[in-house]
């Protein structure tokens, strides 16, 4: 047996259906953006498109009315907005993770995922950075928020993480949109030399960049990626750190703990994967992409969800055991008592049952392989990391340092059509992307299959045509 | 690309009799030896500064064994194999687990000295003891250096709260502050106390073992039988090991680093901690295999493209560390909490400001020069630049350590003591390592995954 053939017996497996051609893998992946969309795609697109406009209404009455029409009062001067805005920074990280530090860690298996995972950062960010735009009260002074000179006689505070967030996650949203641009060309070339009629030729022509599949592009492309590729791994670790600053620099129990950075970050990766497995499980069988999701991606996924939940488990637990362990009144008052035990009990539940109990399913090969069970583990997990920020910022507010002035926070519908109204978007921008789009990366699938192996001595009867392919000829397939 | 892929059966992997590795544990155990004498000798000068000393050498070598462990556990979880050709000396590296259960006694008898809660007095703390009473506390030794009785002087007078503060200290809030100690550490007495402190001790070190044994076993079995068994076992036992280390390393760290503070706390100390087991180990391995190479013992099994990996792994814990060490760091200083500031007081102004230069050391040196000379592709391929980085991240590993121990005993003053701990315990832990590795073939030529590593090209 030779070295780079998967060893079975120690449960490695390709990653590709065996047996698949690579002419396969471009005719199921491209076939969906040349057919007609499935009866399925118009229902979720209809109803995607509802929530949207119901997000646009909820948005225009908020400008008309004015932040009362939420549900933030005193004390808890901030609550779903910026729920809601970690919310999605959060689920945009599952992207980059898999995009950039996978690809760094050589983990082949993420070219299943990979471009669907970017495409949703970039959907997330977009829904994200949405609420402290809308949150800022007075809209038409919104550019306040960026660092523009001295002619108002108000310069941004760089002492606030509120100004390094509006940095981390716009440099962020920049080099997530150029990663995910980069890693299409070459599927846009294949969709354009493929294309039957003059207009879909001359669209994915133009954004295709003339790319010609010769040797010097793939070389220039390769290199591009990796630096992309390391240019967005510390962005994964500092976005959410600097969102988790915007707690923890503060003297508030609950905020105030020195894990946070980390601990945003593996909560951030976990939603984000939670995510990514919602919408994969949806598109898998709405499009029938079984030959390249394979159940094996599916079962990675799952360990990585399990692997993500631990880490927050560690984190929750660590919180807790030193709010104990500092004798501090105040971090025991609020960890050992307001949270499990306060006003807001439900919700704390709400963060520790599906993000600490319902992974610990997938110690077990059943679960991890069984559709359904990760189809409501998947959201349960959203649900769950929703209300582990809920917690963080609701909780933490709701009773401070003056008895007087302890207060609760009641959702408005408003609130609650505002976030839900941000599903929509994020659905109705995904749904489009399927559409039009290669959802899965044709080249970096192909680049797995054990074609691509320089040893490779198989027969390919489509290998012989590589202009249908857009010049992806797999190196060594002669 | 049509290159023939290369075959382990043409080497095994051993030290030759001849080599200068062979037997070169007695020098290793001879320098143990030597060091281990002087530190007794500095017991009977200052026991005080004896048991700081000897927790700040014990955690070296423990915390070299434990990265070891954490990474071959790592190698399994992910069936990695690009790292199966170094996973033999990493195993070395683990193996002399149990004999820390031996180390570590003479701290057991000393932990009156070290922990506040067992009734230690560190001048550095907050606790407001008079000039004399601390003279007494640290015996003669003590007494007679001078400027080191002066700082501790200008501590009395001054705690850490008061420390910026245009006027003295009251006298009743010192009290105040006192009282409050008092309260906290009666607070922690139910987890801080001899006796479960003790057991949970026992606890991580029988873990610690156990793990080690397992995995070591699995691995030189194999290099008769070939079972493929050994290893399907390995890459499932790994997420349950890694749990149990995690867990363990963190309340090690808790116990042994933390409560040495009376009233400091962090949540993210536990992952401090295991990013610089992380990073000091992988610095080792780097440095050992470039030696074994450089004697031919593993002959083209460990080539540049796995000390490129090495490298980048290196680069990346150092990235992980400073950045853990940061988060730490800036919370802390940003919301300025004293119970909390007091720790990073005690490393700037207060021990007479003493640490101040070690504190800057560690950001050029731990973090910002490595951090950009690694960052290269050619440093990293370059093995004797590759070398340097390694030394760089040991040097101030162990700088590191004393670092986080240290100021909580005083000011910085160098004392033979610390060396010869740590001589002492670094000479007999790398004795064991050595001797070890003459028994073994270097490279786990039964693991299934092996011809992948040899082959293994960095795209």
């Amino acid at each position: 047996m030779a070295y780079w053939e998967p060893i079975r017996a120690l449960g490695e497996a390709p990653l590709v259906k065996p047996g698949s051609s690579l002419k396969d893998v471009t005719h199921e992946i491209a076939r969906v953006t040349e057919t007609p969309a499935p009866r399925g795609w118009w229902l979720a697109f209809g109803l995607a498109s509802m929530f949207a406009g119901i997000f646009a209404l909820s948005v225009a009455y908020l400008f008309y009315r004015g932040i009362g029409v939420w549900g933030n009062t005193a004390p808890v001067y901030w609550a779903w907005d910026i729920t809601n805005f970690v919310w999605w920074v959060g689920i945009g990280h599952a992207g980059t993770l898999i995009s950039a530090i996978l690809f760094i860690f050589r983990q082949k298996w993420r070219t299943a995922i990979n471009r669907f995972a970017e495409a949703m950062t970039i959907f997330a960010v977009i829904c994200a950075l949405i609420f402290p735009g809308i949150h800022v009260g007075r809209v038409w002074v919104v550019y306040y928020m960026f660092p523009l000179p001295n002619q108002m006689s108000l310069w941004p505070n760089f002492k606030s993480p509120l100004i390094w967030d509006l940095f981390a996650v716009g440099t962020y949203f920049t080099v997530s949109l150029l990663f995910w641009y980069t890693g299409l060309i070459p599927d846009l070339a294949t969709l354009r030399d493929r294309s039957t009629n003059k207009l879909r030729q001359r669209l994915y022509g133009f954004f295709a960049l003339g790319w010609r599949g010769s040797n010097r592009h793939w070389r220039n492309y390769e290199r591009a990626y990796l630096i992309l590729a390391a240019i967005s791994t510390p962005l994964v670790l500092s976005v959410h750190s600097v969102v988790s600053m915007d707690f923890a620099t503060s003297v508030i129990p609950g905020w105030h703990t020195t894990i946070f950075p980390p601990y945003f970050v593996a909560g951030a990766v976990f939603s984000g994967f939670a995510m990514v497995q919602t919408v994969l499980l949806i598109a898998r069988s709405v499009f029938k992409l079984d030959r390249v999701v394979l159940m094996r991606h599916l079962e990675l996924m799952n360990k990585f969800l399990l692997l993500t939940s631990l880490l927050v488990g560690y984190a929750y637990s660590m919180e807790f055991f030193i709010a104990w362990y500092s004798g501090n009144e105040y971090e025991m008052t609020h960890f050992l008592h307001n949270r499990p035990q306060g006003p807001y009990w439900w919700a704390w539940l709400w963060m520790v049952i599906p993000n600490c109990v319902f992974p610990h399913l997938y110690w077990f090969k059943r679960f991890r392989t069984s559709i359904p069970v990760m189809f409501v583990v998947s959201i349960l997990i959203n649900i769950g990391m929703w209300f582990e920020r809920f917690v963080i910022i609701v909780s933490s507010l709701n009773r401070d340092f003056l008895p007087s002035s302890w207060g609760l926070f009641r959702p408005t519908i408003i609130d609650v059509s505002t976030f839900v109204g941000t599903i929509g978007v994020f659905f109705t921008l995904f749904l489009l992307f399927m559409r039009w789009l290669p959802m899965v990366s044709m080249t970096e699938i192909k680049g797995t299959m054990a074609q691509a192996d320089p040893h490779w001595h198989g027969k390919d009867e489509h290998a012989k045509e590589p202009a249908a392919e857009g010049g992806l000829v797999p190196e060594g397939a002669e | 690309m049509s290159t023939p892929s290369k075959q382990a059966s043409a080497h095994d992997y051993r030290i030759p009799a001849k080599s200068p590795w062979a037997g070169s544990w007695r020098i290793a155990a001879v320098i143990g030896a030597l060091g281990l004498g002087g530190a007794a000798y500095g017991y009977t000068q200052d026991a005080d500064r004896f048991a700081f000393s000897y927790l700040f050498a014990l955690w070296l070598p423990l915390s070299i064994a434990l990265g070891a462990l954490f990474f071959v556990m790592v190698l399994h979880v992910t069936k990695a194999s690009w790292g199966v050709t170094v996973r033999r000396v990493a195993e070395m590296f683990m193996r002399p687990m149990p004999m820390f259960a031996v180390l570590v006694i003479p701290l057991v008898l000393l932990m009156p000295h070290l922990f506040p809660w067992l009734g230690a007095k560190h001048p550095a703390g907050p606790v407001a003891d008079t000039s004399a009473e601390h003279a007494g506390h640290r015996g003669p030794a003590a007494a007679s250096e001078e400027p080191l009785a002066e700082a501790r002087g200008a501590q009395d007078k001054e705690p850490a709260a008061f420390r910026d503060m245009p006027y003295a200290a009251p006298k009743p809030l010192e009290h105040a502050e006192a009282r409050e100690e008092q309260q906290i550490l009666a607070h922690k007495a139910i987890y801080l106390n001899k006796r479960f402190f003790l057991a949970r001790l026992i606890g991580y070190l029988l873990i610690w073992a156990w793990l080690a044994q397992r995995y070591f076993r699995w691995s030189t079995e194999q290099d008769k039988t070939r079972a493929l068994e050994n290893t399907s076992a390995a890459q499932s036992f790994a997420p349950g090991g890694l749990i149990l280390f995690g867990l363990t390393l963190t309340f090690f760290s808790f116990d042994w680093f933390l409560s040495i503070n009376p009233t400091w706390y962090s949540t993210i100390f536990g992952v401090q901690l295991f990013s610089q087991a992380a990073l000091a180990f992988t610095a080792i391995l780097i440095l050992v295999t470039l030696g074994l190479r450089k004697s031919g013992i593993l002959g083209d099994a460990v080539n540049v493209e796995h000390f490129h990996d090495l490298g980048k792994l290196l680069f990346g814990w150092i990235a992980f560390w400073s950045y853990i060490t940061f988060a730490q760091f800036f919370l802390t200083w940003y919301s300025n909490i004293p119970d909390e500031v007091a720790f990073f007081h005690a490393r700037w102004h207060d021990n007479g400001g003493t640490w101040k230069s070690l504190s800057l050391a560690l950001v050029a040196l731990h973090f910002f020069v490595p951090f950009w000379f690694l960052m290269s592709r050619n440093v990293k391929r370059r093995l004797p630049l590759l070398g340097l980085g390694a030394v760089c991240m040991l040097v101030m590993h162990v700088l590191e350590v004393y670092w986080i121990i240290l100021p909580v005993y005083g000011p910085l003053a160098f004392n033979f003591v610390d060396v010869a701990c740590a001589v002492g315990l670094v000479g007999v832990y790398m004795a064991a390592v050595l001797r070890g590795m003459e028994d073994y073939a270097l490279v786990p030529v039964g693991d299934p995954r092996l011809d992948r590593a040899l082959n293994f090209e960095n795209a």
